[in-house]
């Protein structure tokens, strides 16, 4: 306090030290319930998982052997399917990167106007979003079903039978024809945000671009590109996270096959885990799954906790 | 440089007609202010002249050509925006190029006239920044320097100092006069501010409700409003109105207030005996006088440093009276107030139009 004259009396608060030290427990017990939820639900079982991961171990017995980082050296070397279902995954992503996005942006493109029926039209599109994945599995399966499905019928009617086929028994059908289903499933997430990135689009931007002399696609390149970076980050980070998670539709409409040739990451952990019982083989896939997840999420990361 | 004309404009949105017939022609070079309340289309007009809205009947001339469909490209109008509207993503240069490198300009050319307009605007050390780390004077100046690169052959501005502090809006205010001086480009001025549109403009054009009620020299609106609506809205602090009655005395014309005071008014003035009248009083006409002036007591004094606004109550109506700063006066004192007959504005109570003739 030195320098600083203070006249008159300044009122102080006296503090026992007891009491002190309660003040500076306070936030900790405030957030300590959330901690003990995080610590015991989450921290934990990852930790418990990372262990697995470098077992021998059948989930079930009480045996295990410690075999250290064999179950990587494994997946990495040793395992075809995991290179299947890597290549699936990494084939997945790009695909998710692309085509889900991009139709969204140009549907978000063409609802975004003052037009009848546009709010129908939306509601539609990101309706089958809302649908758990599992049930537009199950609806998908059926109407690729080489009988009596939706896709081969209306090919017999509108004449081009000899397109019918089975199509997710297919060796080189199948993994094109669930990844349609992701499409129509997932186009309504990336429309919905780039909506929202749309109306967020100062309307003076494009008044001043038109007076600049900007023609529509000027104006796109320049004013709405631009204006939708946030919403670019978002989409393509999700597509991305999602691209390395795919397990429901694999599961419910292919179950990895025909062969194995649909396997994915995720859906050749669940068989090592719970069909083969090598849970410690799963669980290092698991981290392989999260690992790549984490990387790719970071820039992504980074850019939400910077704003 | 162009000249502008508009002929019987009119426009709606859906039912709801927002421009009624506007007829207006603008000499090449000239600086008109359009100015009016909010929402009587000032920024509609403007976006009509500019290419970014079509009429719905009418015709916009430049030069004499009709170019009702022709893009504000075509029409080489810059337009600066109340919000600047300067694009987040670029930089200084690119957002006082982007209009040139869409014409292709050459490369050399395009450098030249940024840098003419960075010396122009005082820009130079700007150049490199993204609008977001500019102050709101700055951006204004880049929203001004994007509209002077192009040597445009109008320009338009929707208020664009309405975002600016009081300070830097005077600033501003005699910077774009300078600018203008320096230019010369015709350029149409929307503000709501009507001392930006005295100072600014060589003629200002009144809007309200989607109608010219007046145009004329800054100076002639103010001294020679057309109407109780344009004498109001034109000088600060705005005109004081009192209802009156007109009396035809044998000492010439006078106005009987309220509460019988009378007023003498100039003569020369339509008026017939009894006839319903509103009287403006401009509150820097109203002079103090030490006796012989109309009595009032006062009942607000807002000191302002070069002159003191007195809120006087005349006729059981707050009038006010602007005297000079260095006049003490307290508050609920009396004064007596005096006004020279040709001064008092004489209105039509039904009517609203104006009864006297010249006088300034
Ligand atoms: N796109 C539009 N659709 C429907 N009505 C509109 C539209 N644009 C403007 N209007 C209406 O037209 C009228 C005039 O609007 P305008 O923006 O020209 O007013 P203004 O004089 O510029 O007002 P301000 O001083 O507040 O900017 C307002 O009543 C407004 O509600
Ligand atoms: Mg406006």
């Amino acid at each position: 306090m030195q320098g600083i004259q203070v006249s008159g009396q300044v009122p102080r608060r006296t503090r026992s030290k007891g009491q002190r030290r309660l003040t500076k427990l306070q936030p900790y017990l405030f957030i300590a319930p959330a901690m003990i939820f995080y610590l015991g639900f989450l921290v934990y079982p990852m930790l418990v998982s990372l262990w697995t991961s470098f077992l021998d171990w059948d989930g079930l017995s009480a045996n295990y052997t410690f075999v250290g980082l064999k179950n990587y050296t494994d997946f990495l070397f040793h395992d075809d399917v995991a290179q299947t279902a890597l290549y699936n995954n990494v084939l997945w992503t790009l695909g998710a990167l692309t085509i889900p996005t991009s139709l969204g942006l140009l549907m978000a493109l063409i609802l975004n106007r003052r037009m009848p029926g546009t709010l129908a039209f939306r509601t539609i599109i990101y309706a089958p979003a809302v649908l758990p994945l599992v049930s537009v599995g199950l609806i998908w399966s059926w109407m690729y079903n080489p009988n009596f499905g939706a896709i081969n019928l209306f090919l017999h009617w509108v004449g081009l039978g000899n397109l019918a086929g089975g199509w997710l028994s297919s060796f080189d059908m199948a993994m094109p024809s669930v990844f349609i289903t992701y499409v129509w499933g997932s186009v309504g997430l990336p429309m919905i945000l780039y909506l929202a990135g749309l109306q967020a689009i100062n309307g003076d931007y494009y008044d001043s671009a038109r007076v600049d002399g900007a023609n529509a696609v000027q104006r796109f390149r320049h004013v709405t590109l631009p204006g939708l970076r946030e919403s670019h980050v978002i989409v393509l980070s999700l597509a991305v996270i999602g691209g390395f998670k795919v397990f429901d539709l694999i599961y419910t409409m292919t179950y990895g096959g025909p062969g194995r040739v649909t396997q994915v990451l995720g859906t050749w952990m669940y068989f090592q885990t719970f069909q083969y019982y090598h849970a410690g083989y799963g669980a290092a896939i698991a981290w392989v799954i999260a690992s790549i997840i984490l990387v790719l999420a970071i820039p992504y990361i980074r850019h939400m906790s910077k704003e | 440089m162009s000249s502008v004309e508009l002929v019987g404009l009119h426009k709606s949105f859906g039912a709801h007609e927002v421009i009624k017939d506007i007829n207006l022609s603008i000499d090449e070079g000239e600086f008109v202010a359009l100015v009016g309340p909010s929402g009587c289309g000032k920024s509609t007009l403007l976006r009509i002249i500019a290419g970014l809205d079509e009429t719905t009947t009418g015709d916009i001339l430049l030069d004499g050509e009709i170019v009702n469909d022709e893009t504000p490209r075509e029409r080489n109008v810059a337009m600066v925006f109340q919000s600047y509207a300067l694009y987040p993503h670029m930089t200084v240069t690119e957002n006082l190029s982007f209009n040139l490198k869409l014409s292709r300009l050459p490369a050399a050319e395009i450098m030249a006239r940024v840098a003419e307009a960075a010396r122009l605007l005082e820009l130079g050390d700007l150049l490199k920044r993204k609008p977001s780390q500019l102050s709101g004077g700055q951006r204004q100046r880049v929203a001004m320097g994007r509209a002077i690169v192009r040597k445009p052959a109008l320009f338009l501005f929707d208020e664009p100092l309405s975002n600016l502090d009081a300070k830097l809006r005077v600033q501003m205010r005699s910077e774009i006069k300078a600018l203008q001086d320096k230019v010369r480009t015709t350029s149409i001025y929307v503000t709501h501010d009507q001392i930006e549109a005295m100072t600014l403009a060589d003629r200002i054009v009144v809007l309200n409700k989607g109608r010219i009620e007046q145009q004329g020299k800054p100076l002639d609106l103010h001294r020679r409003a057309a109407n109780i609506f344009v004498a109001g809205f034109i000088g600060s602090p705005a005109m004081n109105f009192l209802p009156a009655t007109a009396r035809l005395s044998d000492r010439g014309p006078v106005a009987e207030l309220a509460d019988r005071t009378v007023l003498q008014i100039a003569t020369g003035a339509r008026i017939r005996d009894g006839q319903p009248l509103r009287i403006g009083l401009r509150p820097e006409h109203l002079a103090l006088v030490p006796d012989g002036g109309i009595p009032a007591r006062v009942r607000q004094v807002e000191p302002t440093g070069a002159q003191t606004h007195l809120h006087v109550a005349l006729a059981g109506l707050d009038v006010v009276v602007v005297v000079d700063g260095g006049i003490e006066i307290a508050k609920a004192s009396s004064v007596q107030l005096r006004i020279a007959p040709e001064l008092v504005h004489i209105f039509d109570a039904e009517t609203e139009a104006r009864l006297n003739g010249d006088h300034g």
